[in-house]
């Protein structure tokens, strides 16, 4: 286990400080605590990680969905079974970032805001929950899971390339850490003012809905939903481009979304022929 | 180390006079702040693989830049807004190697003989500085030639009655017409107007070594997986071909140095953050109506008109439902225009002095429609209201619009100036905008939305709607429909013989560091009704000739039209 020495060397004389000041007992009694806590940081967090979310803090495996049509009798890659960078999976429901209870309260809102029935996915059916859930810890990966590659997908003849995700130039990885985590007191992201990350909007936003919502009448469910329009909107957003995304990026499960609407997706190296583009 | 140019931006500008300058021996070295994803780094005379078919990545994160979290913006509409009332995206063009011709649906037309000449055949207009340009169309005509071969352009000599003359034709005949055009133009027509297939620099057969369009239909906003689009990825190419190019991206120029009426070289910070110099005997300036201001800015040039008489199409968008499905996401999003708005008749000149105007005019109206489903799904309320929508699909599959890039007079109100407290993540003050439209814009737009609207009735729409941008209803306090979104930005650093009332020269170059040439939109005196890249690039290509003292080629090339490779048998999609 990693103890950071540093800390660890200012922590005695620090507390032999606040002992000899002139404050509250009581005030002092907080002050230790405090000092106590950020001292033993490097050692609670990852310890508090592993207890909050399992191993999948550190996720072992990119869970790229499988690009391909869905192959009959062929079922969810089984466990949790370490593959190579780059293999496909089925994105069963694993959280890179978010917790279990946090995933399924965004998987019964996604839900409300994409149903499903009438022979159509909802959201959750098309993989929404793990698209959101990927962007939150698109940094969980290397390279991180912003900008799938190209120049084709496969679906439509060539080599598969969208698995491929691009690196990240200084500049970029500065911007995505900034819109995913937030500025996170980093003073280098800092330089226009605080800034409040995807991860904190979702985490306090999900929180917000109360611990029982899975559990509630799907009417109130709305209602909670449209109690915080600016969340709501969020959701419905990310929501949107995981259910007509690439499903390379965690959604748009097998191309479901793209199939209940009756869209080709992307169509690279095929293209349409000029009778496809000019006539009825 | 001294090179022959240091050339600020790899768009269609500074790769058209990349082109010109390394073909006349001279050393260069391309600066572009953003990133490489056009040029093989390993070869970079051979495109990249890194477009795609991906609205994710191009419409959703920012692929081609700039990301407004670490390069904003900001916008007000006047001096009373205060400082700003925006920080964020403000009509921003791909800041990526290619700049905006990455991204652009490649709709490149000459201008016409009259837009160069606005103030003599049309006269003065209140609040605004109505100029002459310093050259004729006739001037220019035998550059808009040399790059509509060099970039491969798609179209035909003759359609457009309001074109003026042209000395070859075009390289390429025009691709195919999309359904709903098909549809659209008929309906023009039989209103009166004058459509024609748009001049478009997106092959229509193999040019250049590089293939066709395939019609794959993500066009406006992406990257081309196949290069099928020639701007400006054809003169990058053949510039770095000559050996006398290189190309340094993620490479911000923050300013240009000087010592006394020259420009001596620049400096800049590279990806990893190290500011650093090279001299240069010339600075060619081409980041773009916004960018190139700002850095002038940056670098001390305190000129009055530096930023002054900022441009953008005002855009009038009529939209319409038609019964029938249009699959308007193949094709090349928009294939044909019509100038009649531009050009103007007896109506529009009755609406203007009922306007209050002496005189006005329109712009080019495209046909076109392509929205994506990721966007369409946003507009549509959640619930079991997403999938009403997504299954009539209104605006993905039945809608068809008129887009009309009104001319945007230019008033010395609109401007670009440094923010003086927003910071790029690179720590430098970012530009910022000052615009809202005139009295002749919103006149315009008024009487020509109707005559949109028609044509689309004619058409078969089962209903229709008009919008503008900037919006017509925004006030105070409401920013984001205020802000232009046309992604055409011109002015700012006025081109004139007279250096009281322009900042630039009639060669592009700076009236006070001559050895500074502009090679951008920033130049334009007034901003006519056509998307400014095919301009701005002839612009270029003459500016480098100027420096290089040589001539464009006056011989036509003839292309061999290569039979087109049929796509194999239909597939189901998905």
């Amino acid at each position: 286990m990693l103890v950071n020495f540093s800390t660890l060397v200012l922590f005695l004389p620090a507390l032999h400080q606040i002992e000899r000041s002139s404050v509250a007992l009581a005030d002092k009694v907080v002050i230790g605590t405090v000092l106590v806590v950020v001292t033993l940081l490097p050692v609670l967090v990852p310890v508090l990680l592993v207890t909050a979310l399992g191993p999948r803090a550190v996720p072992d495996r990119p869970p790229t969905p499988d690009p391909r049509p869905p192959t009959p009798g062929r079922s969810p890659t089984p466990g949790r079974a370490r593959q190579p960078v780059g293999a496909p999976c089925y994105g069963d429901p694993m959280p890179v970032w978010l917790t279990d209870s946090e995933y399924r309260a965004l998987s019964a809102a996604c839900d409300r805001m994409i149903p499903p029935g009438d022979g159509r996915p909802g959201a959750t059916d098309a993989g929404v929950p793990d698209y959101i859930d990927h962007l939150l810890g698109a940094f969980c990966f290397d390279p991180p899971r912003i900008w799938a590659g190209g120049p084709v997908s496969g679906r439509h003849g060539g080599a598969p390339g969208f698995g491929d995700f691009h690196r990240l130039g200084p500049l970029d990885e500065l911007a995505w850490r900034m819109r995913i985590e937030g500025s996170s007191g980093h003073p280098e992201r800092e330089f226009n003012g605080p800034v409040v990350g995807l991860q904190q909007r979702f985490r306090h936003g999900l929180a917000a809905l109360g611990a029982d919502f899975c559990d509630v009448a799907p009417e109130e469910q709305d209602a909670r939903l449209r109690r915080d329009p600016e969340f709501g909107a969020l959701v419905y957003q990310h929501a949107c481009e995981g259910m007509y995304g690439a499903p390379e990026y965690g959604g748009n499960r097998h191309g479901a979304g793209w199939q209940a609407i009756g869209f080709a997706g992307d169509v690279q190296p095929r293209g349409w022929s000029d009778d496809e583009v000019s006539r009825p | 180390m001294t090179v022959d140019a240091v050339i600020v931006g790899s768009g269609p500008g500074g790769s058209t006079a990349a082109d010109i300058l390394t073909a006349a021996g001279w050393s260069v070295v391309v600066f572009e702040k953003g990133r490489n994803h056009l040029l093989d780094p390993d070869d970079p005379t051979r495109p990249a693989a890194e477009f795609s078919n991906d609205e994710i990545k191009f419409l959703h994160r920012h692929f081609l830049g700039p990301d407004p979290l670490v390069e904003p913006r900001t916008f007000r509409t006047h001096v009373g807004d205060g400082e700003r009332i925006h920080v964020g995206e403000v009509n921003s063009i791909p800041s990526t190697v290619g700049g905006g011709g990455t991204h652009a649906d490649g709709k490149v037309p000459r201008f016409r003989p009259d837009d160069f000449a606005l103030a003599s055949a049309f006269g003065p207009q209140d609040g605004v500085d109505v100029a002459d340009w310093p050259l004729t169309y006739d001037d220019l005509e035998p550059y808009y030639a040399e790059v509509e071969r060099s970039i491969g352009v798609a179209g035909i000599a003759g359609a457009n009655p309001f074109a003026g003359p042209r000395s070859s034709p075009f390289p390429m005949p025009p691709g195919p017409p999309m359904y709903g055009a098909v549809l659209s133009t008929a309906a023009a027509e039989r209103l009166g107007y004058h459509p024609y297939p748009a001049p478009t620099a997106a092959n229509s057969v193999p040019y250049d070594g590089r293939p066709a369009c395939n019609n794959c239909g993500f066009c406006a906003g992406y990257g081309c997986p196949i290069h099928a689009k020639g701007d400006p990825v054809a003169m990058l190419r053949r510039a770095m071909a000559t050996g006398r190019a290189e190309l340094r991206a993620e490479t911000f120029v923050s300013a240009i140095r000087f010592r006394g009426s020259r420009a001596t070289g620049v400096t800049y910070v590279g990806p990893d953050g190290v500011e650093r110099s090279m001299d240069a005997r010339t600075v060619v300036l081409a980041a773009g109506a916004v960018e190139s201001p700002r850095l002038l800015l940056l670098s001390g040039v305190d000129h009055p008109l530096v930023g002054r008489y900022l441009m953008t199409h005002f855009q009038t968008t009529a939209v319409g439902a038609l019964p029938q499905p249009l699959h308007a996401e193949r094709g090349r999003t928009v294939t044909h225009l019509h100038d009649d708005m531009l050009v103007g008749d007896r109506s529009s000149a009755a609406a203007a002095s009922a306007g209050g105007l002496p005189w006005m005019r329109g712009g080019m109206v495209e046909h076109g429609g392509a929205a994506r489903p990721i966007m369409e799904a946003q507009r549509y309320p959640w619930g079991e209201a997403h999938w009403e929508g997504m299954i009539d699909s209104p605006i993905r599959r039945r809608l068809w619009a008129l887009t009309m890039q009104g001319e945007d007079l230019a008033s010395p109100a609109n401007t670009v100036d440094l923010d003086p407290a927003i910071r790029d993540a690179r720590g430098f003050p970012v530009a910022r905008i000052t615009y809202r439209p005139h009295r002749h814009e919103l006149v315009a737009s008024a009487h020509y939305g109707p005559r949109l609207t028609a044509i689309l009735e004619e058409m078969g729409a089962e209903w229709t709607l008009v919008a503008t941008s900037p919006g017509l209803a925004s006030g105070r306090g409401t920013t984001s429909s205020a802000i232009p979104e046309s992604r055409h930005v011109m002015g700012t650093l006025r081109m004139g013989y007279d250096p009281a009332t322009s900042v630039v020269d009639p060669a592009g170059r700076l009236h006070r560091f001559d050895n500074v040439v502009v090679a951008d939109s920033s130049v334009f005196p007034s901003s006519s009704g056509y998307g400014p890249t095919l301009t701005l690039a002839a612009l270029a290509n003459r500016a480098a000739h100027l420096l290089a003292g040589t001539q464009p080629a006056t011989v036509t090339t003839t292309v061999s039209v290569a039979a087109t490779v049929s796509p194999g048998t239909v597939r189901t999609p998905l």
